[in-house]
C-alpha cells in the first residue's frame, strides 16, 4: 500500500513547500494546510474497508535495512482511528487559524510547523517499527517546541517551550532505553513481532525495567503526574496549537503507544498498578488543580491533564471493558476538547482576555460560541445526551469490575471525586464565561467570524451525536480500534441508556458532588499551592536545572581556572599515577639492561648535568636561568658524544647555540622573575610531584630501555646503509633515505614555525 | 650506565616538571626545554648500550651502537627547536600586548 | 595507483609552498588555496574509491620496504578519515576567504591552512608510529599558530596554554616511542602488531599502552587533558575553530584507535577501564562547562569536550556495534560542529559580539542561518532524525548489550543536558526581540558554507544506510589486524619472519 507512504510523507513535503506556497497565498495559506490534511482523512478514510475487514495494512520503506531500522507502516484499527483524528482534527483546527492569526503574523512559518507536526504525529502511529515510532515521536516534541515558542518575543513562551522539550525529551530517552531492552528480550525492532511475544516480555527479567522506562515515555508525553506540569506552561501557543497538539493529539501520544503495547506489557499487576495508578492519580490531580484556575486555558490545561488520566486509568486496568471505555472516552475527549479550546479561542480573541475574572455574561455577545461551549461542556461534565455520558458510565462499569482487594472500593470512589472535579469545573468554565455579572474585558466583546465559528461547530455538533446515536462512531471507529489493541476481535454494543444501575448511580453522586463542589472553588484555591507542589514535579524539575547550572558554573570554574600550572598539576599527576599504578599492578620488572658500566668521566658528566639542571630552579633572574639552560644544552651534547652519537652531538650543540641567542635576545625585552610568592605548602607539593614524575619517568627507562624483547630493525640498517643506500654514516642515510618522511616532516616543522613567528611578528597590533 | 642516564632523564623532567608549574612564563618555557632535552636522552638511551662504537661504518672491530633512535633523536631535536622557537616568540608578543609574563595574570580565559 | 595514496600530504604542502612565493597577489594566492584544497578532496576520494575496491593500499617511501622503510597505509578508516576531513577543510577554506582579512590572507593564512592539513592528513596515513609523532608536531605547531594568528591578546594567551600541555604531551609521546623501540626494537605498526601478538609477557606494553592513550587523549580532550580546548577553539579565528573541533581532535580519536586495533589488541582489555572512566568523566565535564557559558564560541568548544567522551566512551566499550557508532559520532560530529562553528561565526560576524545574551531575534532577518544552526543543534544533541540520533541511540545500545547500564543512562542524561544548552543557545540567539542594533550582514561565501554542511548532514541522513554499511566495513576491517599485517607486507614478505619470535 504505496498510499500509506503518500498519507505519511504528504505533510513534510507540504510542510517543506509552505514557505513557498505562503508568498503567494499570504495570510490565506491556512487554506493550504487545512486542505492537505483535508486530503489525507479522505485518503485514510479510503483504507476503511479494509480495515473493517479486519486486515492490518503495511508497506515498507526500507531506511536503514542495516539496522533494522525501516519506515515500516502498519496500519489496523488503533492507528486509522488516531491517523484520522491527527487529520481531521488538524483539518479543522488550521482552518481556524487561518482566521485566528493576525494578518501581521508570519503565517507561512506557523503552518510548516503545524503541517510538521502533523506529519510527525501521523508518523507516531502509522509505524510499526520502533526505531521509526520514536523517530516521529520525538519529532512531535521537536515541532512542539517551535509551536509552543512561535511568539518568541515572549518570556513565557520560551520557557514553556524549552520546559516541554525537556521533559517530554527526557521522557523520550526513558523510552528509547526501554526499547532497547525490549530489543534485547525480542530480538525485533518490528511491532507486530514485539506484540506477538508477550508472553516472553512478561517472563523476562527485564520486564519491569523495560516497563517502568516506556512508561515513563508515554507519562511525560501524555502529562500524566508528576509530570503534567509542562502542559500548563505550554498554553503559552497560539491557541490553535493548544486545542491541536496540546488536547486532541500530541498529548494522546503517550495514551496511543499504551494502547499498542496493551498486548507486550498488560496483564500483570504491575501494568494495573502502575497505569492505572497513575491514571487515577492523575485524574483527581488534574481536575483539583483545574477547578482552581483563573486562566481559561490553564483551566483547559488541568482539565485535559485530568481527562488524560481518565483514559490512562482505563486502560491501566488492562481489561477489555477498560479498552473499549478508554478507547470511547478518547473519542469524545478530542471532540468536546478542541472545541472547548477554540471556543476559548474566540473568547480570548474577542475579548482580549482568558481571565475568569475579567469575564462574565458573555451569553449575548457571544451566543454560537457560547452554545458550542455550553455542549461541549455538558459532554465534559458527562451530562446526557452526549457521548461523556456515555463513555463516564462505560467508565464507573470498568471500575467496578475490577477485583481484587483495596482497589475493589478505591477505584469507585476516587473514578467519582475525579468526575465530581470534572462536573465543578465544567460548570464553572461555562457559567463563569457567558452568564453571571458582565465582566470588565480590554475589548467590547463580540461574536467572532463566521471562519471562525465553522470549526468549533462541527467539532461541538459531534458530542450529540456520539451520545445519541453512537452506531457508526461503534462500528466504525471503536470495534476497530478496540480490536487493534487487542489483538482480537471486539464487538461492542454502545447505548446512551444503560438502565437503572450503579453506574448511573455514580453519576448521580458525581453531579452532585460537583455542585456542591463548585462554589468551593475559591476555597480550593487558597490550598492549592500546597497540594499542587507535592504532586507536581515542576520544583524538582526548576530545581535540578538550577543546581545543574549554578553547579556548571562552578565546575567549570574550578576546573578551568585559567591557572595554566592547575591544568598541567592535573596532567603531570594523572600521567604519573598512570605510570606508576600500572607498573605496580602488573609488578614489571625495573631492572635495567647494563650492556656497559659507567666510566669515570662518563659519572662526572650525568652528575654535572643533574647539578646544572637543578640549579636552573634556583636561578635568580632570566639571564642566569637561560644560561644555565643552555649549559645543560651542552652538557647533553656532549653526553651524546660518550654515547656514540657524533651527529646528534653536533646538531645537539648547534641548534642549543642557535637556541640560547634567540632567549638572550628575547629576555632582552622581559622584565626579570617576578617573587614567586609560593606558599611554603605548594612549594612542598610541586615539589613532591617533580620528584613523582621523575620517577615515574626514570621507571619507564628502567624497564624499556634496551630491553629488546625482539632485534631491533637497525641491524637492517647497519647492513644496507652503504650497499642500499651509499653512505657509510647509517644516522644520515636513515635521515635522507630510509626514513626521509621524517625528515621532510621535521624541515616542514621548522618552516611552520618559522611561517608562525612571522606571522607573530608582522601583526602589528591589528585584526 | 642505564641507571645513571634514567636517574638523568628523571631529573630533567622532575625539574622541568617543577618548572612548568611556576608564575613566570619564561620559567614554564625553561621547564619545557628541559622536558625535551630529557625526552631526546631517553630516546637514544631506549636502544641500549649495547655497542661500542659510533655508528658510521668502516673498517675495524667493535660493536656499532643502535643507529636508529639517533636518527629518531635528530628529528625530535629539531622539532622541538622549532616549537621552542615559535614559543618564546609567542611569549615575546603576549608581553609586548599585555606587559606581563605572570602566567597568574595570563588567565582572561576561564570558566 | 599506490602512489596515489601519497597526494593528501604532498598537495597540501605543494600549495602551501605555492602560497608563500606568491608574495602579495590575494586573488592568486586564494585561487591556489582553494584549488589545492580542492584537488586534496578529490585525490581523498579516489583514495578512498580505490581502497574500497582493492582493498587496503600501501605506498612505501622510496624504495625501502616495511618495516624499515616507513610507509603510507591507507585502508578504509585512514582514507575514509581523509575524505571526512579534507572535504570539511575545503568547506571551510571556502569560508576563511570571506572571513579572514585581507592582510592575514596575504601574509601567511593559506600556507599555514595547507600545512595543518597536511599534518592531520599524514597522522590519518602514516603507518609508522614515530612518523605519526612527526605529522602530529606538523598538525600542532601550524595550529598553535593559527590560534594565534590574528594575535588578539585572549588568543595569544590560548595558544601559550595550547602549546605547553601540548609540548608537555609531545615529550610523553617520545617517552612512548622510545619505551616502545626498547622492548620491540621496532617502530612500524604493522611490524609492532605482528610481534606484540606472539608475545608472552607483556611486561611495560600495558603501560606504554595507556601512554599512548594518553598523549592521544591530550588531542582528544579526555579528561583531564583538556584544558586546553575551551581556549583554544574558542579563541581560535572561526574557521580554525571548525578545523580544530571538527577535524583535529579526531586525529586524537582516530589514534586512539589504531593503536588498539592494530598495535595493543591483545591489551586491549587492560586499557577498557582507564578508558571507559576518563570518557565519562570527560563527557560529564564537557556538558558541564557548556551549561555555563554565555559565550557562543566557548560553549560550543566545551560541547566538543562532551561529544569526544561519547567517541572515546565506544572506542571503550569496543563492541562492534559501540565502534560502528563511535564512528557516526565521528562523522557527525565533523559535519555538526563544523557547520555550528560556521554558522556561529557568521552570526558573530552580523551581530560584532559572541556573547548570546546581546544577540536575539535573528531567525527573523537570517531564517537559513537559522535553520542551519538548528541542525546542528540536533545533531550534537542527537534529535532524531539526523546522523547523531543514530550514533547517539547505537551507543546507548552497545552499552547496555555490553552490560554497562550506567553508561548508558549517564549518556542518555547528559543527552538531555546537550538538548537543553543548545537549544536554549538557539533560543538566545535566534528567537526574542531582537537588539534593534543594525546587522552588517556576512559575506556570501561564509554563509553558503554553513548551508553546504548542513545540506551534508541532510544527505548523509538520508542515505545513513550506505553510510551505516560503510561504516561496518571500516569496522569489520579494524577487528582484523592479520589483514592489516598482510597488506602492508605484502609487498616485501616480511624480512621479520624469522625474528618474529622473541628472543
Amino acid at each position: 500500500m504505496i498510499l500509506l507512504l503518500v498519507i505519511l510523507l504528504s505533510p513534510f513535503v507540504a510542510a517543506a513547500l509552505t514557505p513557498l506556497v505562503a508568498r503567494v497565498l499570504g495570510t490565506r495559506t491556512g487554506w493550504w494546510a487545512a486542505a492537505v490534511a483535508l486530503g489525507n482523512t479522505l485518503a485514510l478514510l479510503s483504507l476503511l474497508p479494509d480495515i473493517l475487514h479486519g486486515t492490518t495494512l503495511t508497506y515498507t520503506l526500507p531506511w536503514i535495512p542495516v539496522l533494522d531500522a525501516n519506515l515500516t507502516l502498519m496500519v489496523d484499527g488503533l492507528s486509522l482511528f488516531f491517523a484520522l483524528l491527527i487529520s481531521f482534527a488538524g483539518c479543522l483546527i488550521m482552518a481556524y487559524g487561518r482566521f485566528y492569526l493576525d494578518p501581521r503574523e508570519e503565517h507561512g512559518k506557523f503552518f510548516a510547523y503545524m503541517l510538521l507536526f502533523m506529519g510527525s504525529m501521523l508518523g507516531v502511529v502509522l509505524t510499526g517499527n520502533l526505531i521509526a515510532l520514536f523517530v516521529f515521536w520525538e519529532l512531535t516534541s521537536l515541532s512542539s517546541f517551535l509551536l509552543i515558542g512561535f511568539w518568541d518575543h515572549r518570556e513565557a513562551s520560551r520557557y514553556g517551550a524549552t520546559q516541554a522539550l525537556l521533559v517530554t525529551g527526557g521522557g523520550g530517552m526513558a523510552m528509547l532505553i526501554g526499547f532497547i531492552l525490549l530489543h534485547q528480550v525480542t530480538g525485533s525492532w518490528d511491532m507486530q513481532s514485539v506484540l506477538s511475544q508477550g508472553d516472553i516480555i512478561r517472563a523476562s527479567p527485564l520486564y519491569l525495567p523495560i516497563l517502568g522506562l516506556v512508561f515513563l515515555g508515554c507519562m511525560t508525553k501524555s502529562a500524566q503526574t508528576p509530570f503534567h506540569f509542562w502542559l500548563p506552561n505550554a498554553m503559552e501557543a497560539p491557541t490553535p496549537v493548544s486545542a491541536y497538539l496540546h488536547s486532541a493529539t500530541m498529548v494522546k501520544a503517550g495514551l496511543y503507544l499504551v494502547a499498542r503495547l496493551h498486548p507486550a506489557l498488560s496483564g500483570t499487576e504491575a501494568w494495573v498498578y502502575l497505569v492505572g495508578g497513575v491514571g487515577i492519580l492523575t485524574l483527581c490531580v488534574g481536575g483539583f488543580l483545574a477547578l482552581a484556575q483563573d486562566d481559561l486555558k490553564a483551566l483547559l490545561a488541568y482539565s485535559t491533564v485530568s481527562q488524560l488520566g481518565l483514559i490512562m486509568a482505563l486502560y491501566g486496568l488492562g481489561t477489555r471493558e477498560g479498552v473499549v471505555a478508554g478507547s470511547f472516552h478518547l473519542m469524545n475527549h478530542a471532540a468536546f476538547k478542541a472545541a472547548l479550546f477554540l471556543c476559548v479561542g474566540n473568547v480570548e480573541h474577542e475579548t482580549g482576555t482568558r481571565r475568569l475574572s475579567q469575564l462574565g455574561g458573555l451569553w449575548r455577545a457571544m451566543p454560537w460560541t457560547g452554545v458550542f461551549t455550553l455542549v461541549s461542556a455538558a459532554a465534559m461534565a458527562g451530562l446526557p445526551p452526549f457521548g461523556g455520558f456515555v463513555s463516564k458510565e462505560l467508565f464507573y462499569a470498568a471500575t467496578l469490575d475490577v477485583t481484587g482487594g483495596a482497589e475493589r472500593v478505591l477505584l469507585p470512589v476516587l473514578a467519582v471525586a475525579g468526575s465530581a472535579f470534572t462536573f465543578a469545573y465544567s460548570l464553572r468554565l461555562v457559567y463563569g464565561v457567558f452568564f453571571g455579572e458582565p465582566g470588565h474585558p480590554p475589548k467590547h466583546p463580540h461574536e467572532a467570524p463566521l471562519g471562525m465559528l465553522w470549526s468549533p461547530f462541527i467539532l461541538a455538533a459531534l458530542n450529540p451525536f456520539l451520545g445519541l446515536w453512537p452506531a457508526p462512531a461503534d462500528h466504525f471507529l471503536l470495534e476497530p480500534m478496540a480490536s487493534g489493541i487487542l489483538r482480537q476481535n471486539v464487538h461492542v454494543h454502545l447505548a446512551l441508556w444503560h438502565g437503572f444501575g450503579a453506574p448511573l448511580l455514580m453519576s448521580v453522586i458525581a453531579i452532585a458532588a460537583g455542585l456542591i463542589l463548585y462554589p468551593a472553588w475559591l476555597g480550593i484555591q487558597r490550598w492549592q499551592g500546597d497540594v499542587f507542589s507535592r504532586f507536581s514535579l515542576e520544583g524538582t524539575y526548576k530545581g535540578s536545572l538550577q543546581v545543574l547550572s549554578r553547579s556548571g558554573r562552578d565546575v567549570s570554574l574550578w576546573l578551568q581556572s585559567g591557572f595554566l600550572r592547575q591544568y598541567l598539576l592535573w596532567i603531570l599527576s594523572f600521567l604519573s599515577l598512570v605510570v606508576l599504578s600500572t607498573f605496580i599492578w602488573n609488578r614489571v620488572s625495573l631492572i635495567p639492561v647494563e650492556a656497559r658500566s659507567v666510566l669515570s668521566y662518563e659519572g662526572i658528566l650525568l652528575i654535572l648535568t643533574v647539578v646544572t639542571t637543578i640549579a636552573v630552579v634556583f636561578a635568580p633572574r632570566p639571564l642566569p636561568a637561560v644560561i644555565l639552560l643552555g649549559g645543560v644544552g651542552f652538557l647533553v651534547g656532549i653526553l651524546f658524544i660518550l654515547l656514540y652519537a657524533p651527529d646528534l652531538a653536533l646538531t645537539q650543540i648547534l641548534i642549543e647555540t642557535v637556541s640560547l641567542v634567540l632567549f638572550l635576545l628575547v629576555i632582552y625585552r622581559l622584565p626579570p622573575f617576578i617573587p614567586e610568592q609560593a606558599s611554603r605548602g605548594r612549594l612542598l607539593r610541586d615539589g613532591l610531584l617533580a620528584t613523582v614524575v621523575g620517577g615515574a619517568v626514570s621507571a619507564v627507562v628502567l624497564a624499556t630501555a634496551g630491553q629488546g624483547y625482539f632485534p631491533s630493525i637497525a641491524e637492517f640498517f647497519l647492513r644496507e646503509s652503504v650497499p642500499g643506500g651509499g653512505g657509510r654514516n647509517v644516522v644520515n642515510v636513515i635521515l635522507i633515505d630510509f626514513r626521509g618522511y621524517d625528515t621532510l616532516g621535521e624541515v616542514t616543522v621548522l618552516a611552520i614555525a618559522l611561517l608562525g613567528v612571522f606571522t607573530l611578528l608582522s601583526r602589528k597590533d591589528t585584526r | 650506565m642505564t641507571t645513571l642516564l634514567a636517574v638523568t632523564i628523571g631529573v630533567l623532567f622532575g625539574t622541568g616538571a617543577f618548572l612548568v608549574l611556576r608564575r613566570n612564563a619564561l620559567k614554564v618555557i625553561i621547564g619545557l626545554s628541559l622536558i625535551s632535552h630529557g625526552a631526546n636522552l631517553l630516546l637514544v638511551t631506549s636502544g641500549g648500550f649495547a655497542g661500542n662504537r659510533p655508528p658510521i661504518i668502516g673498517p675495524g672491530g667493535g660493536v656499532y651502537v643502535d643507529p636508529l633512535p639517533q636518527a629518531l633523536v635528530l628529528t625530535a631535536i629539531v622539532i622541538s627547536f622549532g616549537v621552542t622557537a615559535f614559543l618564546v616568540v609567542l611569549l615575546y608578543r603576549l608581553y609586548q600586548r599585555t606587559g606581563t609574563v605572570d602566567m597568574d595574570q595570563i588567565r582572561r580565559l576561564r570558566g | 595507483m599506490k602512489a596515489l595514496v601519497v597526494l593528501p600530504v604532498l598537495i597540501p604542502l605543494a600549495t602551501a609552498i605555492v602560497t608563500i612565493f606568491l608574495g602579495r597577489s590575494l586573488r592568486g594566492k586564494i585561487l591556489v588555496s582553494l584549488v589545492g584544497g580542492g584537488a586534496t578532496f578529490a585525490s581523498a576520494l579516489l583514495i578512498l574509491r580505490s581502497v574500497w575496491s582493492w582493498g587496503t593500499v600501501v605506498h612505501v617511501m622510496g624504495s625501502w620496504s616495511p618495516p624499515f622503510g616507513i610507509i603510507l597505509v591507507a585502508d578504509l578508516l585512514s582514507s575514509g578519515m581523509v575524505v571526512l576531513s579534507s572535504g570539511v577543510a575545503l568547506v571551510t577554506l571556502c569560508y576563511s576567504v570571506g572571513y579572514v582579512d585581507e592582510e592575514g590572507q596575504r601574509l601567511t593564512y593559506h600556507p599555514l591552512f595547507h600545512l595543518l592539513m597536511m599534518g592531520i592528513y599524514g597522522a590519518f596515513l602514516t603507518g609508522d608510529i614515530f612518523n605519526l609523532f612527526v605529522f602530529f608536531e606538523i598538525l600542532l605547531i601550524s595550529s598553535y599558530a593559527l590560534v594565534a594568528f590574528a594575535g588578539e591578546d585572549y588568543q595569544l594567551e590560548a595558544s601559550l596554554k595550547y602549546a605547553t600541555i601540548n609540548m608537555i604531551a609531545s615529550a610523553v609521546f617520545l617517552l612512548a616511542v622510545g619505551g616502545l623501540y626498547g622492548v620491540m626494537g621496532t617502530l612500524n605498526m604493522a611490524d609492532l602488531s605482528l610481534k606484540i601478538g606472539g608475545l608472552q609477557e607483556p611486561g611495560p606494553l600495558p603501560t606504554i599502552f595507556l601512554l599512548f592513550i594518553a598523549v592521544f587523549g591530550v588531542k582528544a580532550s579526555l579528561f583531564p587533558f583538556y584544558f586546553w580546548l575551551p581556549d583554544a577553539h574558542s579563541s581560535a579565528p572561526t574557521p580554525i575553530s571548525a578545523i580544530l573541533s571538527g577535524v583535529l581532535i579526531k586525529v586524537g580519536a582516530y589514534s586512539i584507535l589504531r593503536v588498539s586495533s592494530v598495535i595493543f589488541v591483545p591489551l586491549r582489555p587492560g586499557a577498557q577501564e582507564w578508558i571507559l572512566a576518563l570518557a565519562a568523566v570527560t563527557m560529564v565535564v564537557g556538558a558541564y562547562g557548556a551549561l555555563a557559558q554565555s559565550d557562543v564560541k566557548r560553549l560550543l568548544a566545551y560541547s566538543s569536550v562532551g561529544q569526544m567522551g561519547y567517541i572515546i566512551l565506544g572506542i571503550g566499550i569496543g563492541t562492534p556495534l559501540a565502534w560502528v557508532s563511535t564512528l557516526l559520532f565521528i562523522v557527525n560530529h565533523a559535519l555538526s560542529k563544523a557547520m555550528l562553528f560556521l554558522t556561529a561565526g557568521v552570526v558573530i560576524e552580523a551581530t560584532g559580539t559572541r556573547e548570546m545574551g546581546s544577540m536575539g531575534g535573528l531567525a527573523r532577518q537570517m531564517p537559513w542561518t537559522a535553520g542551519a544552526f538548528l541542525i546542528g543543534a540536533m545533531g550534537i544533541a542527537g534529535v532524531p532524525p539526523l546522523l547523531g540520533f543514530f550514533a547517539k541511540f547505537l551507543l546507548i545500545q552497545a552499552a547496555l548489550e555490553a552490560g554497562h547500564g550506567f553508561l548508558a543512562a549517564l549518556a542518555a542524561g547528559l543527552a538531555i543536558v546537550s538538548l537543553w544548552y543548545l537549544f536554549a543557545a538557539w533560543q538566545q540567539i535566534f528567537w526574542r526581540e531582537g537588539s534593534g542594533h543594525a546587522l552588517h550582514p556576512a559575506p556570501r561565501l561564509m554563509k553558503g558554507s554553513g548551508l553546504v554542511l548542513a545540506g551534508v548532514i541532510v544527505v548523509g541522513t538520508i542515505f545513513l544506510n550506505p553510510l551505516v554499511n560503510f561504516l561496518r566495513a571500516v569496522e569489520a576491517q579494524l577487528r582484523q589486524p592479520e589483514a592489516y599485517v598482510t597488506a602492508v607486507f605484502r609487498e616485501a614478505p616480511p624480512v621479520t619472519a624469522s625474528t618474529v619470535e622473541p628472543k
